[in-house]
Order: C-alpha cells, then structure tokens, then sequence
C-alpha cells in the first residue's frame, strides 16, 4: 500500500544542532594546548639534547667572513676581549670562540659553531668596556649553552612535523596559518628564556671580571632609547623588553655607587665614536 | 602598530574571511532551510520510493527518467573549522548539513522536472554523490548530488520531456 | 529493524510503504592516522586507519537512516543504497537511503 505523501522524518537525525563557533573555540583550545605542549617538549628535550651534541658537528657558516680593511685593529681587539672572557666563564677549550666584526644593520648574533657576529653599527654609542663585555659575554653564554645548535634543532623538528600535522589535514591554508602562528609564539617564549638566560650568565661574568656591573646596561639603555616598546609587542618577539632587562640589571646598582669603569680600547673607541645613526639590537 | 600589521596581514585576511564566511554562510544556510521546507511541502504529494518494481496502484503508467541535481559550496568558516576537525578526528557537522542540504535540493529539483510531466511518483530513486574534480585540493569543499528516478505518469502513452531540470 | 536492499523483506509481507529514509554523515580521522596513511601509501596496500573510518561513517549513516525510520513508524527498511564521495581531503563522506515499510 502506497502512502498518501512523502514522509516527514525529524530534521535533526542528519543535521544535529550544535553551535558552530562554541565548536570552533573548543577545537582551537584543544589544538592549541597540543600545540603549546608538542613545542614545549621539543624546545625542552633540544636544549638539554644540544650539550651532548659533539662540537666538531656543528657546521661553522661564517667561518670564512672576511672582515672589512677598516675593521681589521677593533676586531684584533674585540677578539682578544672575547678570548678572554671565554677563559674567564670556562667556555670549554675545544669550542673556539670566534668573532667577527662586519658591515651592516645594527646588530649581534652567536651563531653555530662558535661564531660571533657584531655589526660596527651595534657599538655605537658604547663609552665602556664594561658595555662591551657584557654585549659580547651575553653572545659567549649562547654559544657555551649551545643555544644555537639547539634552535636550529628545535626549529626544524617543529616545522617538520607541524608541516606533516597540518598540511596532511584537509584545507590545510587554514589550518597550516593557525598552526604556524601557535607554534610561533611558543617557540618565542622559549627563545625569550633563553635570553633572559644568557643575560645572568653574561653579568655574572662582567661581574666576577670588574668586580662590579656598573656600565654593563649600557647597551640596553643605548637601544631603549632609539626603539619604544610595548607590552603587545612581547608577545611577538624573541626578545624580553629591553626595559625588563635593564630592571633586572638595574637591580643590582645599588652595589656600584662609586666604581669605576674601564675605557675602550683604541681601535674600538675610534670606531665608536665615527658617525652612524642606528639603534643596536642584541640577539 | 603598522609592523604587527604588516607582519601578521596573512592572520588577519584570515580572521577577516573566517568572519565574513561565517556571517553570509550562516545566513545563506537559514534561507536555504526555509526555502526546502517550504518547497518540500507543496511536493508532498509526489512519492519518491526506491523501489524498482512497480506497485500495483501505479500499474498502466507511464514512466520516464528524471533527474535534479545541485552543486553547493561550504563558506570559509566551514572549511576553517572542518580543516581543525580534521586534526583531532572526529564528526564534521559542518559538512553534514551542508550535505542534507544538498541531498535534499536535489531531491527537490527531480520533482519540481516530475511534476511538471504530471507525475504522481518517482520508482527506483539513486543518488549520486561527488565533489567537482580539482577544487577539493585546493581546500574548497563543495559537493555535487544527483538524484534521480523514474517518473510514474498516469496515461498510456510516455511524454517527451526535458530529461534534467535546471532550477 | 530489518534492512535489505532487496525489494522486499522475505518471507515477510510489506503491508505499508512509508516513504524514503536517509541518513548521512562526514567524518574525519585524526590528523595521526593521516600521516600514517600517508606513509603507507609509499609501500602500498590497506589503509586500515581508512578502513575504519569508512565504517564508522557507513554505521553512523545507517543507524541515522534507521532512526528516519523509526521516527515514521516503520520496522524494516527496504532497498537499501549507499554512496560515498569524499568532500574534503581526508574525511569521507557516506549517505544511506531506503524506503521505510511496515512487513508482518
């Protein structure tokens, strides 16, 4: 027997009601612990992996940096300044410490295999030694961490297997975005601690060297003054505030009312004092 | 403020288009719903059955293929979240009423082409189902459903009729 | 509820036909599975993450059609079909429909 008309089944059998955008936070709060907890422990597990990584692996990119003729007498100096500094925070002797003095936008970075690289442009503005040591003892306290070596590590697991999560997922632009940004900001305040690190290892250093940390801000105090920060910024950044890190110097300058500071040396002072008009940025 | 916008101008187009799929997706879906309901109604009287044997109220009726189908889009948001639930796994709402959509205006359009040959049932009802080639790849879900039927028409002789019917 | 996909239900009479029935759903595996698949594709043979999925998907669209059905008051399902696309990478998309009857 035939019915009189077509059925009129419940329409929530194949359409279950559900709040899309609840939906949507649930699945980007639960991707996102996954992700903050997958880079944590990769970032954890490289930094304490990378100290077992033989020295002689590391690759040395800029071994072969040739240094601009006009630098050749600061770099000599610059060099004997981070040997010994190197000796004095135990850096251990197969790591040869190597800096090199070059051309370019201000800034300094340690970089694998026992690099240093400092732009002319980074030290303007430094009336001490104190502010140089601590600039330089800051790359050093990389190296001797092997921060390096452990974020090219962390970095390329992460985007090996972001990549594989993300890009083997259906519609994977979308996601792929969600995933990159996530695991950017994780990784940054992974890299945040890792300076915030070096910055206590550098003024131990500066401090067991002079006696005192009086000029070691310097620096910083140099670049908060060409750059205005705020608060947002930090979370998109690889860097603590330089005002964070001035605090944490700072801290200290009750100890230093009265010390002395121990001047430049020749070459470097004259090359200070020429003209260039950029902030420096410390890395 | 003009740095964290330049550095970041891929989240917000993103945010941007997530939004805007979700308001007009939203909507468009309601209009949608209401208009299937609406048509769903007035076709009542239009059996659709999957049988292929021909009853015997219908027996000395003529019969002729008829089809409809539809091929529909999801919007940004669908993609987005659908993309995020294909991370954890898991049922993709989004889709599935994207899919009874389809299924069901397609269902429509064959009988909008059947009533309009004066027919009072559809025999052997398919469905095909499939997803325009290339755009998948791309991240654009859309989903293609064809159904179709033969029209039981009352008198002997079987019209000629314009087999698919474009809404 | 009975389910064939023939045009009866045997030795059974159908007394009463309701209707068409339908049930669908899109599913996805975690994104795991999907890169496991992705490796097994290099060396070949079944995607058992796959195989799953689609059974799941098949049952969850069955067990929706059957509730179409109950919700007409029916007690068999007759001349069941499925069809299947994939509507997205990675998720599979399956439709189940019938024609609900009453049998004695």
């Amino acid at each position: 027997m035939l019915p009189e008309e077509n059925p009129r089944p419940p329409e929530h059998i194949n359409n279950p009601p559900g709040n899309p955008l609840l939906e949507f936070c649930q699945l980007l709060a639960g991707i996102s612990v996954m992700l903050v907890a997958f880079v944590a422990v990769t970032a954890l597990a490289a930094s304490y992996l990378a100290p077992y990584i033989p020295y002689r692996w590391e690759p040395t990119a800029f071994h072969d940096l040739e240094t601009p003729e006009e630098f050749q007498s600061a770099q000599t100096e610059l060099q004997a300044l981070v040997d010994e500094l190197a000796v004095a925070m135990s850096v251990p002797a197969k790591m040869h410490v190597q800096v090199h003095l070059i051309d370019g936008e201000p800034n300094a970075f340690a970089s694998l295999g026992g690099q240093i690289l400092v732009t002319a442009a980074a030290l303007q503005g430094l009336t001490s030694e104190n502010g140089l040591a601590m600039v330089l003892a800051h790359e050093i306290a990389h190296l001797k961490r092997r921060h390096p070596i452990a974020g090219v590590g962390r970095g390329v697991v992460i985007s090996v297997v972001l990549n594989a999560v993300f890009g083997a997922s259906a519609s994977g632009s979308a996601a792929a975005l969600i995933g990159q940004t996530g695991g950017r900001l994780t990784e940054f305040s992974f890299s945040r601690s890792m300076e915030r690190r070096a910055d206590r290892d550098a003024l131990a250093a500066v401090v067991a060297r002079y006696g005192h940390s009086r000029g070691a801000y310097e620096f910083f105090q140099n670049m908060l003054g060409k750059r205005a920060e705020a608060s947002w910024q930090l979370m998109f950044s690889t860097h603590p505030m330089t005002e964070q890190r001035i605090a944490a110097i700072r801290a200290q300058e009750e100890l230093n009312r009265g010390r002395d500071l121990v001047p430049l040396s020749a070459a470097i002072s004259a090359l200070v004092n020429s003209d260039s008009g950029h902030g420096p940025v410390l890395e | 403020m003009g740095n964290f916008l330049a550095q970041n101008f891929g989240l917000l187009v993103f945010l941007f288009l997530a939004f805007t799929g979700y308001v007009f997706g939203r909507a468009a879906e309601g209009r949608h719903y209401i208009s299937i309901r609406k048509r769903e109604q007035e076709l009542r009287h239009l059996l659709i059955l999957t049988e292929k044997q021909v009853p015997p109220e219908l027996e000395g009726y003529a019969g002729t293929l008829v089809a409809g189908s539809v091929v529909i889009s999801v919007d940004y948001f669908k993609t987005v979240i659908s993309g995020l639930r294909a991370i954890v796994g898991g049922r993709m709402s989004a889709y599935e009423s994207l899919l009874d959509r389809a299924r069901r205006e397609a269902l429509l359009r064959m009988q909008t082409a059947a009533a309009e040959l004066g027919a009072q049932a559809i025999l052997n009802l398919k469905f095909e189902t499939s997803r325009i080639s290339g755009n998948a790849g791309r991240g654009i879900g859309s989903v293609e459903v064809l159904a179709y039927g033969t029209a039981m028409i009352p008198g002997r002789h079987a019209p000629r009729p314009d087999r698919t019917h474009a809404a | 509820m009975l389910i064939t996909n023939i045009e009866s239900i045997p030795d059974q009479r159908v007394v009463k036909h309701l209707g068409l029935v339908q049930g669908s759903t899109v599913r996805a595996k975690h994104a795991g599975r999907d890169i496991m698949a992705g490796l097994k594709n290099i060396v070949g043979g079944e995607l058992t993450g796959y195989t799953e999925l689609l059974q799941e998907s098949r049952e969850n669209a069955t067990d929706r059609m059957v509730a179409q059905a109950q919700a007409l008051g029916a007690n068999a399902v007759i001349n069941v079909r499925f069809s299947t696309s994939a509507i997205t990478a990675g998720a599979s998309e399956i439709l189940a429909y019938g024609t609900a009857v009453v049998v004695e």
